[in-house]
């Protein structure tokens, strides 16, 4: 099987995603009725469902909009129903949270909080920000954080992480005017 | 009637016996009777005196008596050999033994064998062998004496012999055949023959459907009463009259009494195992049957006293720890029954080689494997739950395909 690579949002400024083999293998579409089999095949869609949104930099997944269900390469697309068991699995994991009480729209949490919480501290050591104070519009689109794993991240995930090291005593939080402009000084 | 003096019971002919210890039969021949553990007692013309005992289980089909000797071989006497001599031979047999009843074998070099029957109500009847004697100790006696007359009216191995002879023989060249004269006798001699044997057929076949149409018809006749009556006496006369028509059936409870479990297992084993042999020999196919196609078909083998499910499943277990000539098998609930050389790993790896990379349905499957369709699903479902493939359902349907999940995992650095 041969490895896709294609463009899944016509937007302009959306990269190309490299599709893993899985992604063109036909029972991969269908949810498999042995529980051993169906855990891997579920792990596999998180795993796909995180890099997919993680590489394209989105955080939201709306669930009648994602192209992700449907391989039109090999003619074959999940069902409904498959789509909510896929979901509510992906929550389930920490992966997401709805949205909303319909349950249309999925937050993706890129990385669980304590995991990024980790990847900020690394960061801030590594970049010498460690008695710094930066704002969270820098953390999250600053030229510093360029290429970094919460760059672009949703607030709301870079703020459970921050206040996950703050609990440490890692970081002090200071409330700026907005939201963007509140302050974190690394100790 | 001059009786020569074979010594031994080596004067009966030696008899092939199938794995399981039952006799094997010719195409056209049936077992009619079983009689397990048999008290033969014959003597030797030198020691006419002295009565030497065997325990044997004799078995009675249409075209042999047949017995095992001590050392568990087969011996038969042809029942085309037996005359029946009637009565009078009976009674001056009576007045030598006294009054026990009896039926008796004469083994003589170049005539056929003789029996001389008697008595109705006794519990042990005779056999002699050359100048010897064997005396059957049993309580079926009655049945043997019926069974016995019955298959010696019938005479089933004239049906043999009528085929072999039906065979056209080689001519050699005879010099009444040749020239014109020749061909012309020779047209005249077909013609003949030819007139003869449609005479023949339409007689015989007129003769046997009146006969059978009037047992038929008795038959009836007999259903009908027992219907109205609800007697349940009748249904020794009703099944007598079956085998008089020439319908005879399997090791019944009837005949086999208490060892009709272990009787059953052995016709079952005898049944069943070239039947998975020769699946096993053919190419592609797999020596596997279900359960369900087993009792259907081996029932219908048996054209008349119909086993039940549960006696079929007590059969084939005792037939699979005694013989071990098959075992039995669960592929995802349904319960099979594989051949010896069955195993689980080639059938896998075949599934596996044929689902490609394209898959395939039950359909297809069933039909490289060689079997049922229903067979097939259990064993594909079998192998799902055993992680070896995995489903796809789409518009055309559901196809399996090689499980990857597992190697998928690995390559994403999923750890399960």
């Amino acid at each position: 099987m041969q490895k896709m690579q294609i463009a899944v949002n016509s937007a302009p400024a959306m990269a190309d995603f490299e599709f893993p083999e899985y992604y063109s293998f036909p029972p991969f579409f269908t949810l498999q009725p042995v529980s051993a089999t169906r855990q891997k095949q579920l792990a596999l869609w998180r795993d796909l469902i995180l890099k997919y949104h993680t590489t394209q930099k989105q955080n939201t997944l709306v669930l009648h909009e994602c192209k992700l269900w449907k391989n039109e390469e090999i003619g074959r697309e999940l069902v409904r129903e498959n789509i909510r068991v896929i979901c509510d699995d992906f929550v389930e994991n920490g992966n997401g949270e709805w949205e909303d009480e319909g349950k249309t729209r999925l937050r993706i949490l890129w990385k669980k909080p304590e995991e990024l919480a980790g990847d900020l501290l690394a960061w801030a050591t590594r970049s010498g920000f460690i008695g710094q104070v930066c704002t969270l519009y820098e953390l999250s689109s600053g030229e510093d954080s360029e290429g970094a794993s919460f760059q672009g991240a949703d607030e709301e995930l870079i703020r459970r992480a921050l206040a996950i090291l703050e609990d440490r005593g890692q970081v002090a939080i200071f409330k700026g005017d907005t939201s963007e402009e509140d302050g974190v000084k690394f100790f | 009637m001059s009786h020569t003096a074979d010594p031994s019971l080596s004067s009966f002919v030696p008899h092939p016996s199938t794995a399981s210890g039952l006799p094997s039969l010719l195409p056209n021949e049936s077992l009619i009777l079983t009689i397990d553990s048999l008290e033969v007692r014959y003597t030797l013309p030198s020691t006419s005196t002295q009565l030497r005992t065997l325990i044997s289980t004799s078995y009675l089909t249409s075209h042999n008596f047949c017995f095992t000797t001590s050392n568990n071989a087969l011996k038969a006497i042809p029942l085309k050999s037996v005359v029946y001599e009637g009565k009078d031979s009976l009674e001056s047999y009576t007045s030598f033994m006294g009054r026990n009843p009896k039926v008796k074998f004469i083994v003589r070099e170049s005539e056929p064998v003789s029996i001389v029957k008697s008595g109705q109500q006794t519990s042990t009847c005779f056999l002699s062998v050359t100048d010897g004697l064997i005396i059957l100790k049993t309580d079926l006696q009655k049945t043997v004496h019926e069974k016995l007359d019955l298959a010696l009216f019938r005479k089933e191995w004239l049906n043999d012999v009528n085929s072999s002879n039906n065979k056209k023989k080689e001519e050699g060249f005879k010099a009444s055949g040749a020239g014109i004269g020749g061909i012309i006798r020779r047209k005249k001699e077909k013609q003949s023959t030819a007139s003869a044997q449609i005479n023949a057929a339409f007689d015989g076949d007129l003769e046997s459907l009146m006969r059978n149409a009037k047992n038929v018809l008795q038959l009836a006749e007999k259903c009908k009463a027992k219907m109205s009556r609800e007697d349940c006496s009748d249904v020794d006369e009703l099944s007598k009259m079956l085998e008089g028509m020439g319908v005879v059936g399997g090791v019944t409870k009837e005949e086999a009494g208490d060892d009709y479990m272990g009787m059953l297992a052995r016709e079952i084993n005898d049944w069943i195992v070239p039947k998975l042999k020769k699946m096993d020999s053919d190419k592609g196919k797999i020596p596997i049957m279900n359960i369900t196609d087993l009792y259907v078909l081996y029932n219908r083998a048996r054209g008349l006293d119909f086993i039940s499910p549960s006696d079929l499943l007590s059969s084939l277990k005792g037939a699979e720890r005694m013989f071990k000539g098959f075992r039995l098998k669960d592929f995802g609930g349904v319960k099979c029954v594989v051949g010896k050389s069955f195993r689980e790993e080639v059938l896998c790896k075949r599934i596996l080689d044929e689902v490609g990379e394209k898959g395939r349905n039950v359909y297809g499957l069933s039909k490289i494997l060689g079997v049922n369709e229903v067979m097939g699903k259990c064993i594909v479902e079998e192998l799902e739950v055993g992680e070896k493939v995995c489903r796809d359902e789409g518009v055309e349907g559901t196809k399996f395909f090689k499980n990857e999940f597992d190697r998928f995992c690995e390559e994403a650095g999923i750890t399960m």
